[in-house]
């Protein structure tokens, strides 16, 4: 969709014409779930996050800085939530762990395999951090550009390069040792 | 792509091309949420356990606390003895020593409301509101042996509008199997100077833990409502200072600056502002005893470029106090995770348990009574709140005897000297001491700031 078709539709819901940010969300929707599919690793939380991140952009709408690209805003706040997500199940099977020392590890979480989803990518993925995974995403599937990338993180450009090399080596890496059959390790959140 | 991409690049992009996620469609989704929320005041629909929705320092405080056992739920299940009785009031059974001194001051008031749905019953017994927070005791009850524990998707409405930014933070005591307690302390942005507003609360989940490996969390998903009137029964005897700048102090780990305190009979709060790093921040008070002062929760909300505004909780300062040294830190989490540390239970008192580089635990004397079992024993260390709440008494097999952390009594005010209460136990027996390795931390001292604080 076009920058300029976006900017009228959403000028109609600041004027209160809520169906406009359907249109919106169709727009989208897809690469906010893919996004957050990749980052997660799970569908289902995949499309819970996806839905609070277009719920939390109508609400923060007047935070939108018009002029910029509302995707990359819409990605800036998939990434907080996706963050959020892997911090607070992090903590929380941390708690639980406590109470169950034998049951909860990350990995007897981890998701059944869902067949559309290429696994050996998405365990490659998942084994590195998470603001990482951010980078590669953005770059990679996105293409968009490290300055962008860094105003999305609130990071230096030298910093974002710097991890993004690192982290494509990483998954590089993890991807060929999957297909030599070398992982047998836990994820770690 | 671009031309900019290297081969390798090319290569992760195809593999991304090639991973087929399904269709999704959203719209609908996100507008009846919308329309949800407008006219519901729903809350946000993802499901947050309290215990995971409070800031993260309140949580390690809390990991703190349950990181002090190393019991698996199998085995909790197995223990029949609550530490601590609970004789019905929930205030003085889970809550701190501020809720305590509160209560018994008269600042709280009681609400026994309860609501059930899926079997499972909730009840809200007291309410303590001061202004520097607004806890309120609660208990789960299910049909079920399911261990509830924790409350989640909770929507918070004051005075008839909804709060979607409320946190709320929890501290649950398992009872048995179908029975818990605990605190739930809420924040919202509101009037903190308000005497009175009505308050509403939907609670939407209940979970807990089943102690079946196959299965080890139970979820209940239900609608159990409250609406209750909170006034504040101790305006008179509030304490709401802001200061002017000064009260801060810069390092090469940040910038810390204190902008107010407000201090009541139950609770130390102070507001803050930091640059810096801030996982794993946490903060910690001296008086001008040198005596630190128990941290209850904090909470911040993070800015651009490290920045953080927000307030840590303590209990109340004694009384007399003059000033107050806030320094912050961070927890180092250990990556191995805690390590249990035992030691046979003899005569040759005293005996150390070492908790890591946080310090050690040190048992004075165990008294064999007829009606009870007295530990006496203190901390030194470096988090003597943290510490003192992990030690705990074994059978020779590594049976635990009690489930809960017990009734622990502070018995000194110039050391961290506790009495650890346990039911009547044969003497005769042979028993094992244990702790726990504690999380380490590192205190930020260059970023001390000093306040005098008024009476």
């Amino acid at each position: 969709m076009e920058r300029s078709e976006i900017d009228r539709l959403l000028q109609s819901v600041k004027n209160g014409d809520r169906e406009s940010y359907g249109a919106i969300v169709a727009a989208y929707q897809q690469p906010i779930f893919n996004y957050c599919c990749h980052m997660l690793g799970q569908r289902q939380e995949a499309e819970d996050v996806a839905q609070d991140v277009f719920v939390k952009g109508f609400i923060r709408l007047n935070q939108y800085k018009e002029g910029t690209s509302f995707k990359a805003w819409l990605f800036k706040i998939a990434c907080h939530e996706c963050l959020n997500k892997l911090k607070r199940k992090r903590i929380y099977e941390r708690l639980l762990g406590v109470f169950s020392l034998t049951a909860a590890t990350a990995h007897a979480e981890l998701p059944d395999v869902e067949p559309e989803i290429n696994t050996e990518l998405r365990d490659a993925l998942l084994r590195i951090k998470p603001i990482d995974r951010h980078i590669i995403l953005q770059r990679i599937v996105e293409e968009n550009r490290f300055e962008d990338i860094a105003e999305q993180l609130d990071m230096s450009y030298a910093a974002v390069r710097k991890r993004y090399e690192r982290a494509r080596k990483q998954l590089q890496h993890f991807l060929i040792q999957k297909e030599d059959g070398q992982d047998e390790r836990s994820f770690s959140y | 792509m671009s031309e900019a991409f290297h081969t390798d690049e090319r290569e992760l992009k195809r593999r991304f091309n090639e991973t087929e996620l399904p269709r999704i469609q959203l719209e609908a989704r996100v507008l009846a949420d919308l329309d949800g929320r407008l006219r519901k005041k729903q809350p946000l629909r993802s499901k947050r356990l309290l215990a995971a929705g409070c800031s993260a320092a309140a949580v390690i405080l809390m990991l703190g606390i349950l990181s002090s056992f190393p019991a698996s739920a199998e085995k909790l299940r197995q223990i029949p003895v609550v530490g601590k009785l609970f004789e019905g009031n929930i205030f003085m059974f889970a809550g701190d020593n501020g809720l305590i001194d509160g209560q018994n001051a008269g600042m709280s008031a009681a609400l026994n409301k309860e609501a059930s749905d899926q079997g499972v019953t909730i009840k809200l017994q007291d309410v303590l509101y001061d202004g520097a927070r607004l806890s309120i005791g609660f208990e789960i009850i299910s049909e079920q042996p399911d261990r509830p524990l924790f409350l989640g998707d909770i929507a918070v409405t004051v005075d008839g509008q909804f709060k979607p930014g409320a946190s709320i933070s929890t501290k649950p005591h398992a009872i048995d199997d179908k029975r818990s307690v605990g605190i739930m302390t809420i924040d919202f942005d509101g009037d903190e100077h308000a005497d009175s507003f009505d308050l509403e609360l939907s609670i939407g989940e209940v979970a807990g833990l089943t102690g079946d490996s196959s299965s080890p969390y139970s979820r209940i998903i239900g609608e159990w409502s409250f609406q209750m009137e909170v006034a504040n029964h101790s305006a008179d005897s509030i304490n709401r200072v802001e200061l002017a700048e000064g009260y801060e102090a810069k390092s090469k780990d940040g910038h810390f600056q204190i902008k107010g305190y407000t201090l009541t009979p139950a609770t130390t709060k102070v507001d803050f502002t930091y640059m810096g790093e801030t996982e794993w921040l946490s903060f910690q008070i001296k008086d001008d005893r040198g005596m630190i002062i128990q941290t209850l929760d904090s909470q911040f909300t993070l800015h651009k470029k490290n920045a953080a505004n927000g307030s840590v909780r303590f209990a109340p300062l004694p009384s007399g106090t003059k000033e107050i040294f806030v320094t912050p830190y961070y927890l180092l989490p250990a990556k191995k995770g805690d390590v249990k540390v035992s030691a046979e239970l003899t005569e040759a008192f005293p005996i150390a348990l070492s908790q890591g580089n946080v310090g050690e635990v040190i048992v004075n004397d165990v008294e064999f009574l007829d009606d009870k079992t007295l530990i006496h024993y203190e901390v030194q260390g470096i988090n003597p709140y943290l510490q003192y709440a992990s030690l705990w008494l074994e059978t020779v097999d590594g049976e635990m005897i009690i489930s809960d952390f017990g009734k622990r009594t502070r018995v000194s005010d110039d050391s961290y000297q506790f009495v650890l209460e346990y039911p009547p136990l044969d003497p005769a027996q042979p028993y094992v001491l244990g702790t726990m390795t504690q999380t380490d931390m590192r205190l930020l001292e260059e970023l001390t700031v000093k306040v005098e604080v008024s009476p």
